[in-house]
């Protein structure tokens, strides 16, 4: 199977409850993933729905997307938060003219 | 110029709550070169076909709908109409034919197979009569292979010959699965002015004129309408229409994008993108629950034809905007056992076959999975399936009928039919007949606005 050509621009987005440590495991998942960080923005609501955004270019030498999909569905079931991650293209195609 | 949070969220609540999809990815397939004399070797050519060509297909969209976030419900093939692809055939040959291409279907993983299909609006070829023959068998005795048959155009008129014979092979069909509800016209589409790239079951052919391989992407998307409209709840009719466009254009566009991908992975041409608010029967992802959102107390009572023609109008608008390549049916579907909204008024008596009539004059197709007694004669059947091709012919547009008379059942009722098809409410036909009108035969000429040359 083909996948995703490598270089991709990722989306990944977290809601969940708030604890102590999801930016630094999620930050985890794809330095080791070779996913370079290249915005991220987080916050509280509401005192303790935790929302965060990260957006990442998967490096060429990187790992499969469906690598760093697995790892971060493994992350979302371990800290009983939502974690996503999507190909950046798909927001800018709905939300752009 | 970054995403802003707004957008990243605004894409995954369509995903997660309003049902966002990519309904259907549909590899148009050319058969044209698998004609021959002997209908055993067209047979196995057929089926060598479909396996090689669409054997990644389901394992594509997979990867796809992952990256993307983005559910790809189905991956279907839609194949060259078969009717005149053998010489000579008989009637076994063509249910030869439907085997194999039902077993090459299975093999690849695709759930719905369109294109056993005859285009007869000006008059049938001997193939094709015997092809109309095996229809019945064929369609009670293979799972996944859809037809359509073309019986009028815009530019020919009705051919009331085969309209007539429609009603009776209906009529056949059901009775050959009596025991399924009638289940063997839910893969029967009449039609009149088929298209040739319309990515959506049952009625999904790959026509002539088209390239080797294609694919068309079929969207929908009722549930991210009905949500954006929640937003303007007391808006007038022009703040309606703007939003219901707005939520097309979003739609589309993530179908387009994952459609040029889908293509690029396979190495085939991209065809067209279908944008066509089809329901579902998952509560929140229905069309006549937008209808009745704009201020309908039931779908199915005065005034569903004008909120139907200005939703229908609005996702055209939105989803032109979106992509260069519109095209399929485009528009707003009404299946009434694959909507539960409708489903309910179809039930409560607030929706009838009359006023479904009138709607698909003003939308994308026509009766599409309506239910109706299993003592309904042929002539009536094929009566209404005049009635739908005229207003095709008529508006230049396409109509079509998939209606299951449902053995043993009458009007109350339901008919269940599993799965993907759901489950409809018997609606009454009426009682007086059209048989002569049916028994004259002939073909009713093009009309005037056929004539444009």
């Amino acid at each position: 199977m083909s996948g995703a050509e490598t270089g991709a621009r990722i989306v990944v987005t977290v809601q969940g409850v708030d604890q102590v440590g999801i930016v630094a495991r999620v930050t985890a998942v794809l330095a080791e993933c070779r996913a370079n960080l290249t915005d991220i923005s987080q916050s509280v609501l509401g005192g303790d729905l935790f929302v965060m955004v990260a957006v990442a270019d998967l490096q060429p030498d990187g790992a499969s997307f469906e690598y760093l999909s697995d790892q971060l569905a493994a992350l979302s079931e371990a800290l009983g938060v939502e974690i996503r991650v999507q190909r950046e293209d798909i927001f800018r195609a709905m939300h752009r003219v | 110029m970054s995403l802003t949070l707004h957008e990243i969220f605004e894409t995954l609540h369509m995903v997660r709550d309003a049902h966002l999809d990519i309904r259907t990815v549909t590899l148009g397939l050319n058969l044209q070169d698998c004609a021959g004399p002997d209908p055993a070797r067209v047979a196995d050519r057929v089926a060598t076909r479909i396996r090689e060509r669409a054997a990644r297909l389901k394992a594509e969209s997979r990867a796809l709908s992952r990256e993307y976030g983005v559910p790809i419900v189905n991956a279907r093939v839609a194949v060259t109409p078969v009717a005149n692809l053998m010489q000579e055939p008989s009637e076994a040959d063509f249910l030869n034919l439907a085997r194999a291409m039902d077993a090459a279907a299975r093999e690849v993983g695709v759930d719905f197979l369109g294109g056993f299909s005859a285009l007869v609006e000006k008059g049938t070829t001997r193939a094709e009569e015997t092809y109309l023959a095996a229809l019945p068998t064929v369609l009670a005795e293979t799972e996944r292979v859809c037809a359509s048959v073309n019986v009028a155009s815009t530019h020919a008129g009705i051919h009331m010959g085969a309209v007539a014979r429609m009603g009776r092979v209906i009529v056949d069909a059901a009775r050959r699965t009596a025991d399924r509800d009638g289940l063997a016209c839910a893969k029967l589409v009449t039609f009149a002015n088929a298209v040739n790239d319309n990515p959506f079951m049952a009625g999904a052919f790959h026509g002539f004129g088209e390239p080797e391989c294609t694919v068309n992407v079929g969207i929908s998307g009722p549930g991210v309408v009905a949500r954006a409209l929640d937003r303007v709840p007391d808006g007038d009719l022009g703040v309606v229409a703007e939003t219901i466009k707005r939520a097309a254009f979003q739609i589309t566009r993530a179908g387009e994008l994952v459609g040029r991908e889908l293509s690029r992975r396979l190495g085939v041409e991209f065809g067209v993108l279908d944008l066509s608010l089809a329901p579902t029967n998952t509560v929140g992802d229905s069309v006549g629950e937008i209808l009745e959102k704009i201020g309908l107390e039931r779908v199915g009572g005065h005034g569903t034809t004008a909120a139907l023609a200005m939703l229908n109008d609005a996702v055209k608008k939105g989803g032109a905007f979106a992509s260069s390549y519109v095209g399929g049916l485009s528009g707003a579907f009404i299946p009434v056992s694959e909507d539960t909204v409708m489903c309910r008024a179809a039930e409560e008596g607030a929706l009838t076959l009359d006023k479904l009539e009138a709607m698909t004059s003003v939308c994308s197709v026509g009766l599409d999975m309506v239910a109706v007694p299993g003592d309904t004669p042929a002539e009536t059947l094929s009566a209404i399936i005049a009635d739908e091709a005229a207003i095709g012919m008529i508006n230049n547009k396409t109509t079509a009928v998939r209606i299951i008379p449902v053995p043993g059942k009458g009007v109350g009722e339901m008919a269940r039919f599993g799965g993907l098809l759901g489950e409809a409410p018997i609606i009454a036909v009426h009682a007086s007949s059209a048989a002569k009108l049916i028994r004259r035969g002939g073909r009713i000429p093009a009309p005037l606005n056929g004539l444009k040359n």
